[in-house]
């Protein structure tokens, strides 16, 4: 199937006028600025913090500026949406409410001091929530090609990380926890990224010929995905209980396993795990994708005179390609995600800042952890759905 | 001459249930055999045992006088054309490359290949730009004879064909139908076509076999069906009443025309038909015009002639 460019296909005629669903999110926003703590100020990591809503964040200037981008913004949508102000209007929404965090911070936490700090509060998290929801939703709307979209998300990334690098931040709650463990975070976000992009890559290369195998035999098909369905139930932190004694034995028996580094605990019962836990995606979309390719054209592949290999590889897996590609998008996305629980039986990973951050109630350091898990895995998803469209054979 | 297609004693089972049980018939060199029946009966299963997609639970095929199972079914195919029910053209590749399956896998050089779809999509009818188009962008008929040309292109022997016109509307299918026959006629093809539809198998069938619940009724020329039913099922397919007219479809006006005396008052007014024209259709036309006889055009050189109502009359009598 071929997303049509945008705007060839006429919007459906309810949205046509004002856009009412964006329109709802920007007031929602805009109720949560004006009625929500913006920040709070902590004097230092343990204090109680000081909520502070927007106009006592920041200036009054710049209070009444985000406030009226916001007003602006709702104002076109409620009355003459074109698609770039649809966009438009929750995009410079989210980048005002941000500068305003920034605004904060370089404002309330006096240069040099290295204890205070500013955390968003409620007021921010509903109102960015709220204009992210808009713009996702009016950008998907747009229809954008698939190269557009991987640009978008380099852009956003590259944006990030400019203002990151350039300390405008770092007056915020989550980049002191940043600052006194920098080097940490890198070690664990790599750990991290090895971890679930190597058990993604495991289960794909397991689970793509489990898929083949099964496919056209009923017989061995339903056992099968009966056991990954039942894996998928385990709760992830009594899978990985469930691994530790026969890998702790089988290092035991076995020393060049456990030369390998293979302990009970560890990256390697969490690796296991994790691969265990991304088989059902991939064999349920190779299986379903295969079932989705016409008979007739294995029929005339056959007619033609290919042999199994030839059917395979030019009839069968070319067209089941989108599912499995869909497939893999699902494992991804959860696979770095739970990839987080691996820190419980010490494999690391970012989740080490989310179980500490809970153990010392210390939101923040939760948040080091989270917040880069939720940006990997949005990306992963944008950029294979991007692949899975780019790639199609359909013209 | 051995026959190219030889069905020995061939039966298939699914289960307990034999949807083809014990049919014999051959297929001379260069004959087109229309295979028909009702839905169900077990025409595609028979016409699939010939290529081996189906393997027959007992009885042998030979083809070219070789028997079927001696080859791995891959080699065999590639030397049969084989038109599948229902289409069946790979969505993910465009006009040109379903076409050009079969020289690929024989491994024809690439000019050759492009030759030869280009000559297939000329000789169906379809312009050649449709080869980078995909098969979703063809209508059900164009996919069909993209269907037919894949099944051609790497000039098979022998052609298996099952109900290949089905979705054509009725003009392009009489094309479709004369194209066959002119290209039987050019290469000698041998052809075994599965159809529905009674008059398709009268046309394009030297031989017919009648297909009933797995077995195989009759097999034998049209004439002889239509004359000489040996089941009442085949009578009833062949609809008893009107078997004389489809006797006269079977026959050109050139083989029933007579001499015409030029002396003859009015041979120039009268009404004409062509040669190539069914006896049938003459039938219709002196009818239609209230006269007894008609002259005949072509071929071009040749006496005068005419052919008349009592030489139609007597052809279409039981004997
Ligand atoms: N793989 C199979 N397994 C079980 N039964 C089958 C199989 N293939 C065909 N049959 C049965 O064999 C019988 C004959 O099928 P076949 O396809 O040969 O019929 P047909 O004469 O071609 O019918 P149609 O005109 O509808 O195409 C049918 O009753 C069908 O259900
Ligand atoms: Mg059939």
């Amino acid at each position: 199937m071929t997303v049509p460019a945008a705007g060839t296909l006429p919007l459906p005629a309810a949205r046509r006028g004002a856009d009412a669903l964006a329109a709802v999110l920007v007031a929602l926003a805009l109720c949560a600025l004006c009625l929500g703590p913006f920040v709070s100020l902590k004097p230092n990591r343990i204090a109680e913090g000081e909520p502070l809503m927007l106009w006592s964040a920041v200036s009054g200037p710049a209070a009444a500026a985000v406030l009226g981008l916001l007003l602006a913004g709702l104002g076109a949508l409620a009355t003459f949406p074109k698609p770039a102000v649809r966009i438009l209007a929750p995009a410079s929404g989210l980048a005002a409410v941000f500068a305003g965090v920034i605004a904060a911070s370089a404002t309330l936490v006096p240069a040099g001091d290295k204890l205070a700090r500013v955390s968003p509060d409620w007021g921010f998290w509903l109102a960015a929530t709220c204009m992210a929801l808009a713009l996702t939703d009016s950008a998907a709307r747009a229809r954008p090609s698939p190269g557009l979209r991987v640009l978008a998300v380099a852009v956003t990334w590259l944006l990030v990380l400019a203002v990151l690098q350039a300390g405008l931040l770092d007056g915020l709650s989550v980049m002191r926890e940043y600052a006194v463990r920098s080097e940490v975070f890198w070690r664990e976000m790599a750990r991290h990224v090895a971890l679930a992009l190597g058990s993604a890559a495991a289960a794909i290369a397991l689970g793509l010929p489990i898929g083949l195998a099964i496919h056209a035999r009923a017989g061995a098909r339903d056992p099968v995905l009966a056991v990954l369905t039942a894996i998928q139930a385990i709760p992830s932190i009594a899978l990985f209980g469930l691994l530790m004694a026969p890998l702790a034995w089988l290092a035991h028996a076995v020393p060049a396993v456990g030369a390998l580094g293979v302990r009970g605990i560890g990256a390697a019962p969490a690796f296991i795990a994790l691969t265990l836990y991304a088989l059902l995606p991939i064999v349920a979309a190779t299986v379903t994708g295969l079932a989705g390719v016409p008979p007739t054209a294995v029929d005339a592949a056959r007619g033609a005179g290919m042999t199994r290999g030839q059917i395979l590889r030019a009839v069968e897996l070319p067209l089941a390609f989108a599912a499995v590609l869909s497939g893999v998008r699902v494992v991804l996305v959860q696979t770095i995600g739970l990839t987080t629980v691996a820190a419980l039986i010490g494999g690391g990973g970012l989740g080490t800042f989310v179980f500490q951050g809970l153990g010392q109630t210390a939101i923040d350091l939760v948040l080091l952890g989270t917040l880069p898990i939720v940006a990997m895995a949005v990306t992963a998803g944008i950029l294979l759905d991007a692949a899975a469209e780019g790639l199609r054979w359909t013209p | 001459m051995d026959p190219m297609i030889v069905v020995d004693a061939v039966s298939r089972r699914y289960g307990d249930r034999t949807v083809v049980d014990g049919v014999s018939f051959a297929v001379p060199r260069g004959a087109i055999t229309a295979v028909v029946g009702k839905s169900g009966s077990g025409k595609s299963t028979l016409l699939r045992m010939i290529n081996r997609l189906v393997e027959p639970s007992a009885g042998r095929v030979l083809v070219g006088g070789r028997d079927v199972a001696e080859e791995p079914g891959p080699m065999l195919r590639r030397r049969i054309g084989y038109v599948i029910q229902g289409i069946g053209l790979f969505p993910h590749r465009t006009v040109f490359d379903n076409v050009a399956t079969v020289p690929r896998l024989l491994g024809w050089p690439r000019q050759r290949v492009a030759d030869r779809v280009g000559e297939l999509l000329d000789l169906l009818g379809l312009p050649r730009s449709f080869g980078e188009r995909y098969p979703s962008a063809l209508s059900g008929g164009e996919q069909q004879r993209v269907g037919i040309a894949r099944a051609l292109a790497a000039d098979p022997p022998v052609l298996l064909m099952d109900e290949p016109f089905g979705a054509l509307d009725p003009l392009i299918r009489r094309k479709a139908q004369q194209d066959l026959l002119a290209l039987r006629a050019r290469l000698g093809t041998t052809v075994v076509i599965v159809t529905h539809d009674l008059d398709e198998a009268l046309r394009l069938g030297d031989r017919i076999a009648v297909m009933e619940e797995g077995r195989l009724l009759q097999e034998g020329p049209p004439e002889e069906l239509l004359r000489r039913p040996a089941h009442p099922a085949v009578a009833a397919l062949m609809e008893g009443a009107r078997r004389a007219l489809r006797l006269l479809a079977l026959v050109s006006v050139g083989d029933a025309a007579e001499p015409a005396d030029p002396a003859a008052v009015g041979l120039a007014g009268r009404p004409r038909i062509d040669a190539e024209a069914s006896l049938e259709e003459a039938l219709s036309v002196l009818l239609w015009a209230g006269a007894d006889s008609l002259a005949v055009d072509g071929p071009p050189g040749g006496p005068p002639r005419e052919v008349t109502l009592r030489a139609i009359l007597a052809r279409a009598r039981q004997e």
